[in-house]
């Protein structure tokens, strides 16, 4: 089923509710209805033959109801994000091959340098007058515009393509994995979680993630599933919006865990602060168990879980529910409170190297098989042919995913580390191996090492890149360079210059003491 | 008095943005410090850490909305405020 018939079906049932309230005005089912079907028109005017279609709108009544209208057009939906740098919003465009893009009036001067460059022609999908484009845009021949006709509107929806979206992940060959996943993949997590949470029509959902993060998807689909409100957060309410689940009196919240962390470091977990919440959960990091109890008990109405699910998975495929009333048997390791179990829906698997299965409380690669998990990455076959795989006693087609875990008695998941060197920063997937690169090809050094860095309550607040050098002078210059190439969650906090590395007894680095040797006196 | 807080809050700004490669003289003290991007939402709570361990003080945000307190003059009115 094309996704887009969950917000159809609300929208015949209930065309009155509000659909999405944005920037301070409040849309219905009806309304986003028309706005979908005009983009969806217009996508079908293209006559695009490609897949997938760009979206380049940012927290804004256009990017909502681009989305709509790619997937009600039978398209699959790519999103770019305006707070990346242009060079790989580039890139992205390119890895995916998209030849349309929905341009959203907010985010024009970050479209400007980054559509510059684009030396193929691309059609662009405007939603306002052609007044108000930049000049600079307009002048640019690469670009065939596209002016929305709101008396145009489709009211079919397509058979869908397959994907719903693509997205993209860090990689460690330096180039991002483009992961894309089907509408079968969305439907089964969409389903099992309405089936869990019974959301009813009067919810009001939280939508805090950027929507180049799937966990966007869980906000959106879920809620429209259902006939309930989508509220999205301002980008200036992001870092403590506590004020915000009160003033619209949120039922549902959903962010990864270092906002609670910072909100609970900022006194905004006052015990009983947000009774209207009803559902509250985490996901894209470790969740600590402080902030859990902390949420819990700010959140005292609410049930409270941590959820766990690479890209590759749709959004999210296990959870714990957090106990409330005695806080002392919820189950953690190293203070992180437990993944809890896999989606009765989908299967997994605990491998060791030799991907025999491993027994109770052994340390093994989780392996996850369903319709929630994708096949391959984009045009890459190396990466779906490490990533995908099938056991020699199974017909399923298994994504590993480099995720360490034990599982208990009673079948409940607890995170150790990683096999590789992927890190979480604030919920994004970080290939320390790409910022590496990135660092060794700005500065003709051949030793980089990347290490998250600081660590709070298990949570990686940023990262430090260590040079082996015998000049220490580019420290700006780097990161500035850094900055214009990764996204700013990957751009290193400090780079550190050694003469010599520390190693260990096998004559490998130390990574424990090399972060010893970051000076502490900086910063505080 | 008032310049010595103000003034207090601009070098520990100071010291901060030195390590992005911004000067405190592009900094407009009426402006938000997190909408012109000098610090985005995350550098944005480090610099309150700092200024708390600066002026030994806490905020709090359980009635406040930080997205209000993101310039220097508005983070000098609160700090002015917690420290009477």
């Amino acid at each position: 089923m094309n996704i887009f018939n969950y917000f159809r079906q609300s929208f015949i049932k209930y065309p009155h509710n509000t659909a999405l309230v944005v920037d301070g005005s409040q849309y219905t089912y009806e309304k986003i209805n028309e706005y979908s079907g005009a983009f969806s028109e217009a996508v079908k005017q293209m006559g695009d033959r490609s897949p997938f279609i760009g979206l380049f709108a940012h927290r804004s009544v256009t990017a909502y109801s681009g989305i709509l209208g790619i997937l009600q057009s039978g398209k699959g939906y790519v999103p770019l994000n305006p707070k990346f740098p242009h060079s790989r919003n580039k890139l992205i465009l390119n890895l995916s091959q998209i030849n349309t893009l929905i341009l959203g009036k907010e985010v024009q001067s970050e479209a400007i340098p980054f559509l510059n460059e684009i030396s193929r022609p691309l059609n662009v999908i405007i939603d306002f007058a052609k007044e108000e484009v930049s000049p600079e845009l307009l002048s640019n021949k690469n670009l065939n515009f596209f002016f929305i006709n709101k008396e145009k509107i489709s009211n079919t929806v397509e058979g869908e393509s397959t994907h719903a979206y693509l997205l993209f992940t860090s990689g460690s060959t330096g180039l991002p994995k483009g992961v894309p996943i089907s509408h079968n993949n969305v439907c089964s997590y969409i389903n099992y979680m309405f089936e869990r949470y019974q959301v009813i029509p009067s919810e009001k959902f939280s939508q805090t993630f950027d929507l180049t993060f799937d966990l966007s998807v869980h906000d959106m689909f879920l809620c429209w599933c259902s006939g309930a409100a989508l509220y999205c957060v301002p980008e200036k309410s992001l870092m403590g919006p506590a004020k915000f689940i009160i003033d619209n009196k949120l039922t549902y919240w959903f962010s990864v865990p270092s906002v609670g962390m910072f909100m609970n470091r900022f006194k905004m977990l006052r015990p009983n602060s947000f009774p209207s919440l009803k559902v509250s959960l985490f996901c894209g990091e470790p969740l600590p168990a402080v902030v859990a109890e902390s949420w819990q008990n700010a959140a005292s109405n609410s049930i409270v879980e941590n959820i766990y699910g690479p890209t590759e998975t749709t959004i999210g495929i296990s959870h714990y529910r957090y106990n409330a009333t005695t806080p002392d048997v919820n189950k953690t390791l190293n203070e992180i409170i437990s993944i809890g179990k896999i989606f009765s829906s989908q299967q997994y698997k605990i491998v060791d190297e030799f991907d025999k299965e491993v027994m109770q409380d052994e340390v093994g690669e989780l392996c996850l098989a369903g319709e929630q998990v994708t096949s391959n990455y984009l045009n890459n076959i190396e990466a779906t042919k490490k990533g995908f795989v099938r056991f020699n006693d199974s017909e399923n087609l298994w994504y590993k995913t480099g995720d360490l875990v034990v599982q208990d008695s009673e079948g409940d998941l607890f995170f150790k580390s990683r096999k590789d060197f992927q890190v979480k920063i604030l919920g994004h997937r970080v290939e320390l191996e790409e910022i590496n690169l990135c660092i060794k090809s700005i500065i003709s050094e051949n030793t980089v090492i990347s290490l998250p860095y600081p660590v709070q309550d298990g949570i990686a607040q940023g990262v430090y890149s260590f040079v082996l050098s015998d000049t220490a002078n580019k420290e700006q210059e780097i990161i500035d360079q850094c900055k214009q190439r990764l996204p700013d969650y990957m751009v290193p906090k400090r780079i550190i210059f050694l003469k010599e590395l520390p190693l260990n007894d096998n004559k490998k680095i130390d990574l424990k003491k090399l972060e010893k040797l970051i000076p502490t006196s900086n910063g505080r | 008095m008032e310049d010595e807080i103000k003034s207090r809050i601009i070098n520990k700004l100071k010291s901060r943005i030195e390590l992005l490669g911004i000067s405190i003289n592009e900094i407009d003290e009426n402006e938000s410090l997190t909408q012109t991007g000098v610090l985005d939402s995350f550098s944005f709570l480090e610099f309150m850490n700092d200024l708390e361990a600066e002026f030994n003080i806490e905020f709090d945000f359980s009635q406040l909305d930080p997205s209000e307190f993101t310039s220097i003059i508005s983070l000098y009115t609160l700090i002015k405020n917690l420290k009477k």
